[in-house]
C-alpha cells in the first residue's frame, strides 16, 4: 500500500510554469516516454503546459531531479460538463510505491477542484492495476472500458470523479445520440 | 524555438492515447486550402518566432489534441519513418526473383497467413500483410491487368522457377483477393475503426477488379503443377496442395455478394476439414525472413511513425483461422427465422461466445440481419417489427391485420389503422434495428451503445403512447377498471412493447457492467440490487401485457385456429419470459445480500475508508448516468438505494456510522440475517433456473442456437450452485466464529467476471480458515 511509506523527506513537489521549460521538459518528456511503445512529439507536452501549466506537479529530489510528473488539462466537456483530465502520470521507478503519484494527482485534483471542476477523467491500461487502485482509492469509478484503447491494442478503463453533488443533471456522456457510425 | 522547424503534422492515423471518445471521429474543421502563388516566407517567419518565448504555443481555435498527438518530429527515429541510421540502406536487398526451395515456400505462405490473421485481429496491413516483399511486388505499382501482377514485372513470363512464378504467385494473389472480399464486408457494415480494425489499404488495390474466376484458374493452374511434381518427397507436396486447395476455399467461403442465403456454408465446412492439415506439416516449412521488411512502411505511411511487424505466432494465427471458419459456418445459422425473440437470442448467444467473432465475422453477422432492405435476406423490416408485435403484445391483433395495408378506400378504417401503423413503424424501424446492429458489436461497444440506445427507446415508448391513443378507436378496446381507484386502464400494446425492450436494454447494460469489470467490489452487492429492481419491473409489466392479452382472448367470441395459435404463441412467450425473468431476479438478489454480507464483515478487499474526493452517493450518481434521464422506471434516490440495499458499511473506525463500536456479537446476528436472505434467494434461483433450463427450443425462443444458449444456461446454473455453496460455507463458519471476528475463520477471494462460471454472475471464492 503505496500509503502505508511516507515520502522521502527530501522530496519536494513543485507546481509547472512555462518559465521552467528549460529546465524541466527534456527531464518531463524522457520520464513520460519511457513507458511509451511511441513517443509524443514536444507540441503534445507543449499543449497541456502552455494551457494548463499550472495542473502540472513535479515532484523534485534535493538536487532538483525529477521523479514523478503529472500533467493534466480542464475544460468544458461537449458543451456540457467543466472536466478534467489526466494525460499522464509517472514516476521513477525505484520512487513507486512511496505515494508519490498519489500525491501529484491530488495535487492536481485540488486545484481542479478550486477552479470549480464538475468531474474528472482519466483512462488507464485494464492492466494496469497499480493505477487503478491508487485512483480507486482516491474515489474515481470505472465508467465505461474502451476496447484496444493503446497502440499496442490493450484495453482501457475510463475511471470518472464526480466532485459536485449537480454533476449529474447533465446526463452526461448519454445525452447526445451516439449509435454506430454509419458505413 | 528550435523545435518548431523540426515539426510537421502528421495524418490521424495513429491512436493517441487521449480522452478518445464515443464518436473518436476528428471532423475536418479547417478552411480548405486553396492553390495559389508560392512564396518564400522563412524571413518572415523567422521574424515573426523571434518574438515568441520558448515554450509558447500559438495555435488556432481548431488545433486540438488530436493535431498535437498527429504532430512528429523528423529526424527523430522513433516518430519519423523516413530516417536512416547510419548505415542503413533505403532499400532492402532482398531478390524476390530468387530460385525457391518448396521448403521456402511453405514457410513464407505460413507467414503470410500468420500476418493475414494478425489483420484481421485488428493490426494495420503496414504491419503485417504488407510487409511482404513479395506482395509488394505484386501490387505496386498498381497492377492493370492481371497478368501484370507478377514478381519479375518483364513483359516475357520465363518458364522456369515455377515454385515461385506459378505457385507462390497464385498463392499470393488468392490470398490478396480474400482480403478484398474481406475489406469489402467489413467497410460495408457498422465496425469501429482502429478499435476492431484498421481499413487503411495504403493507396494500394486489393485486386478488386480482377474477376474472382481468373484466380480460381490459377489456384489450378498451380495445383494440377504441383500434384505432379515427382522430383519432392509427397509430404511437401501434399503439404502445398493443402495450402492452395485451402486458399481456393476460404476464397469461396468470404466471396462478397450480395445474395443472402447459405450456399457459402459448404465453402466453411470444407476450409474446417483442410484446416488440421496445416499445423501437421507447418515443420517442413523454412522461414525466408528476408523477404519481410519493415522498411515497406517508408512508402506505405511516411506521415505515421514506424511501427514494429506484428508477431503472431503460427499456433496462435492456426487457431485464430479455425474460429473464423467454425464461426463463419455458424453465422449461417441465424438464417433459419423463427421471430423476433428467436433472432434477439441468436445473435446474443452467438455473440457472447469467447473470445467473440472477429470483426469480419461479426460484419458478416450484420449483413444477414439487414441488407438490401432485406431481414436475414428473406422479409422486410416491416414484417420483422409487425411479427414481433404479435409475439409480445398483439397477437391476433385487429390493428396489425396483413390485410389492413392493402385498403385503398379512405373511408375505410382499415385503412387509417395501416396509415398509423405504417407511421409507428417507420419511428420504430431504425430503433429496433439498431438492437440486432448493437448486438454485433464489440463489447465494450455493446454496453456503451445501448446507453444511448435505451434513451432513443424511452422516446419511442413516449411517441408510441400517442399511437395507442388514437389507434384505440380502431380497435374497440374495452378499458380495464382499476380494482382501487376505478380508473380506465388500457393496453397501450405499443408503448409496452417499446418499455419492454428498453426495460431489457436496461438489464443488458447493468449485466455487461460485470462482464466487463467495470464495477468494483464494493459496488457488486449495490448492482445486483440495481439489476434485480429492474427485472422486477419488467416482470410487472410483462404480468400487465398477460392480463390485457388474456382479456382480448376472452373478449374474442369465436377464434379461429390461427387466432388460437396465435395467442398460444403469445402466452408461450410472456409465460417463459417471466420464468426466465423470475430466475434472474433471484439470483441478482441472492447476490447482492451475499456481497451486502461480504461487506458487512469486511470480509472482500473493497476500499472501507473514506475515499477523499468521493462520497457514497457521488459514486451512485455517477453510476446511474446512463439511467438517470430515463423517465421510467425511475432511479431510486441515493437515500432509498441505501436504506434498501442495507449498506450498513462499517466506516473507517469499524463503527458502522454510530458513535461506538457495536458489539461483534450484534456484527454477526446482522450478518447472519443477510445471510439468510441470501440463501433463500439463491435457493430458489437454483430452482427456477432448472426450470428454465428443462423448456424445449420453441419456447425458450433458442431455435438454431440451442447448444450455445442451453451452455450458457448450465454455467449460469454452475455459477448458482456454486453460490449457494459459498452461503453454506459462510454459515458454517460463522456459526464456529461465535462472536468472534469472522475474518478470523472465513477467507473471501474475488474472482474476475472471465475466470468465473459465468461472466454476468460473479461468485468469489471461499474458504474456511
Amino acid at each position: 500500500m503505496a500509503s502505508d511509506f511516507s515520502p522521502p523527506p527530501e522530496l519536494r513537489y513543485v507546481q509547472y510554469h512555462s518559465s521552467k521549460e528549460t529546465t524541466y521538459l527534456s527531464a518531463i518528456r524522457q520520464l513520460i516516454s519511457q513507458d511509451l511503445s511511441e513517443p509524443y512529439s514536444i507540441y503534445v507536452y507543449r499543449y497541456f503546459l502552455y494551457q494548463w501549466g499550472d495542473l502540472c506537479f513535479m515532484a523534485l529530489d534535493e538536487k532538483d531531479n525529477l521523479l514523478g510528473v503529472v500533467i493534466s488539462k480542464l475544460e468544458l466537456h461537449r458543451g456540457g460538463p467543466l472536466r478534467g483530465y489526466i494525460a499522464m502520470l509517472a514516476v521513477r521507478e525505484e520512487y513507486r510505491g512511496r505515494g508519490v503519484a498519489t500525491k501529484l494527482v491530488r495535487m492536481a485534483v485540488d486545484v481542479m477542484i478550486e477552479r470549480d471542476a464538475d468531474e474528472i477523467a482519466l483512462e488507464t491500461e485494464v492492466t494496469n492495476t497499480a493505477a487503478m487502485k491508487l485512483y480507486e482509492r482516491l474515489g474515481f469509478l470505472r465508467s465505461k472500458r474502451l476496447h484496444r484503447y493503446y497502440l499496442n491494442g490493450n484495453s482501457a478503463f475510463r475511471f470518472m470523479l464526480f466532485v459536485k453533488e449537480s454533476t449529474g443533471q447533465y446526463g452526461g456522456e448519454y445525452g447526445a445520440a451516439q449509435l454506430p457510425p454509419s458505413a | 524555438m528550435a523545435d518548431m522547424s523540426k515539426l510537421t503534422i502528421r495524418e490521424i492515423h495513429s491512436k493517441p492515447a487521449f480522452e478518445k471518445d464515443d464518436d473518436g471521429s476528428v471532423a475536418d474543421q479547417h478552411p480548405a486550402w486553396r492553390p495559389g502563388v508560392a512564396r518564400d516566407i522563412t524571413t518572415g517567419f523567422s521574424t515573426a518566432a523571434s518574438a515568441l518565448t520558448t515554450g509558447q504555443l500559438v495555435k488556432d481555435e481548431f488545433f486540438t489534441l488530436f493535431e498535437a498527438v498527429g504532430a512528429l518530429e523528423i529526424m527523430d527515429p522513433k516518430m519519423d519513418s523516413g530516417h536512416l541510421r547510419s548505415g542503413e540502406t533505403l532499400e532492402d536487398d532482398y531478390d524476390v526473383l530468387r530460385e525457391l526451395l518448396p521448403e521456402e515456400v511453405i514457410g513464407i505462405m505460413d507467414q503470410l497467413l500468420c500476418f493475414e490473421m494478425a489483420w484481421h485481429a485488428g493490426h494495420p496491413l503496414s504491419q503485417s500483410l504488407f510487409t511482404s516483399l513479395y506482395l509488394d511486388r505484386l501490387l505496386w505499382p498498381e497492377p492493370k491487368m492481371l497478368e501484370e501482377a507478377r514478381f519479375d514485372r518483364s513483359k516475357v513470363p520465363k518458364p522456369e522457377n515455377k515454385m515461385l512464378h506459378l505457385v507462390l504467385r497464385a498463392y499470393c494473389l488468392s490470398l490478396v483477393k480474400t482480403c478484398d472480399f474481406v475489406h469489402q464486408r467489413i467497410s460495408k457494415e457498422h465496425y469501429y475503426e482502429e478499435e476492431d480494425f484498421v481499413s487503411n489499404l495504403y493507396h494500394r488495390n486489393l485486386l478488386t477488379q480482377f474477376d474472382v474466376v481468373e484466380i480460381h484458374h490459377m489456384i489450378n493452374e498451380a495445383l494440377n503443377y504441383v500434384s505432379k511434381l515427382t522430383n519432392i518427397s509427397i509430404t511437401l507436396r501434399d503439404a502445398l496442395v493443402v495450402r492452395l486447395e485451402l486458399r481456393s476455399y476460404f476464397l469461396s467461403a468470404v466471396q462478397f455478394d450480395e445474395i443472402i442465403d447459405d450456399h457459402r456454408v459448404p465453402w466453411w465446412e470444407r476450409c474446417l476439414r483442410l484446416i488440421p492439415a496445416l499445423p501437421k506439416t507447418t515443420y517442413l516449412g523454412m522461414r525466408v525472413e528476408a523477404s519481410f521488411s519493415i522498411k515497406i512502411q517508408r512508402r506505405l505511411a511516411s506521415t505515421v511513425p514506424p511501427r514494429p511487424m506484428v508477431n503472431m505466432s503460427f499456433d496462435e494465427a492456426f487457431e485464430q483461422l479455425t474460429k473464423l471458419c467454425q464461426n463463419g459456418k455458424d453465422a449461417y445459422r441465424i438464417l433459419d427465422y423463427r421471430g423476433g425473440a428467436n433472432l434477439m437470442r441468436f445473435i446474443w448467444a452467438y455473440q457472447s461466445r469467447t473470445p467473440q467473432p472477429s470483426v469480419y465475422i461479426r460484419c458478416l453477422m450484420q449483413a444477414m440481419v439487414f441488407s438490401e432492405m432485406r431481414v436475414l435476406g428473406m422479409m422486410s423490416f416491416k414484417e420483422l417489427i409487425l411479427d414481433n408485435l404479435r409475439e409480445i403484445v398483439m397477437p391476433a391483433d385487429v390493428l396489425l391485420d396483413s390485410s389492413n395495408f392493402d385498403v385503398e378506400a379512405p373511408q375505410d378504417p382499415r385503412f387509417h389503422v395501416a396509415k398509423r401503423m405504417d407511421d409507428f413503424m417507420a419511428t420504430a424501424a431504425d430503433r429496433f434495428l439498431d438492437i440486432f446492429r448493437t448486438l454485433c458489436m464489440n463489447r465494450s461497444r455493446l454496453r456503451r451503445i445501448l446507453c444511448h440506445l435505451v434513451l432513443e427507446w424511452d422516446n419511442l415508448q413516449f411517441d408510441a403512447e400517442n399511437f395507442d391513443t388514437e389507434l384505440r378507436k380502431y380497435s374497440n378496446e374495452a378499458p380495464l377498471k382499476d380494482a382501487n381507484s376505478s380508473e380506465d386502464l388500457w393496453a397501450f400494446p405499443l408503448s409496452s412493447w417499446a418499455y419492454y425492450h428498453k426495460l431489457q436494454q436496461m438489464e443488458w447494460i447493468v449485466q455487461m457492467g460485470f462482464e466487463l469489470d467495470v464495477y468494483q467490489i464494493d459496488e457488486l452487492g449495490g448492482m445486483y440490487w440495481y439489476l434485480q429492481y429492474l427485472i422486477s419491473t419488467r416482470i410487472q409489466h410483462l404480468e400487465r401485457i398477460r392480463t390485457f392479452t388474456t382479456r382480448r382472448l376472452t373478449r374474442i367470441s369465436e377464434s379461429t385456429l390461427e387466432e388460437k395459435a396465435a395467442f398460444r404463441r403469445s402466452f408461450s412467450f410472456l409465460d417463459f419470459a417471466i420464468l426466465e425473468a423470475s430466475a434472474t431476479l433471484s439470483f441478482a438478489d441472492g447476490l447482492s445480500c451475499l456481497f451486502s454480507f461480504f461487506a458487512h464483515l469486511r470480509l472482500v478487499p473493497a476500499p472501507y475508508h473514506d475515499r477523499p474526493y468521493s462520497t457514497p452517493e457521488f459514486r451512485y450518481n455517477l453510476r446511474m448516468r446512463p439511467f438517470i434521464s430515463i423517465s421510467l422506471p425511475e432511479v431510486p434516490s441515493y437515500q432509498q438505494f441505501a436504506a434498501l440495499i442495507s449498506l450498513r458499511m462499517p466506516d473507517k473506525n469499524g463503527t458502522y456510522g454510530s458513535k461506538v463500536k457495536p458489539a461483534q456479537s450484534e456484527i454477526n446476528q446482522q450478518a447472519s440475517q443477510m445471510l439468510e436472505l441470501a440463501e433463500q434467494s439463491l435457493k430458489a434461483a437454483r430452482r427456477e433456473w432448472e426450470a428454465v433450463s428443462k423448456a424445449n427450443a420453441e419456447t425458450a425462443r433458442c431455435q438454431g442456437c440451442e447448444d450455445w444458449w442451453r451452455t450458457s444456461v448450465k454455467n449460469v446454473m454452475r455459477a448458482c450452485i456454486n453460490a449457494n455453496i459459498v452461503v453454506s460455507t459462510a454459515k458454517k463458519a460463522l456459526a464456529n466464529a461465535g462472536t468472534g471476528d469472522a475474518r478470523d475463520v472465513l477467507k473471501v477471494e474475488m474472482v474476475e467476471s472471465a475466470k468465473g462460471y459465468h461472466p454476468w454472475w460473479i461468485v468469489p471464492k471461499i474458504s474456511a480458515k
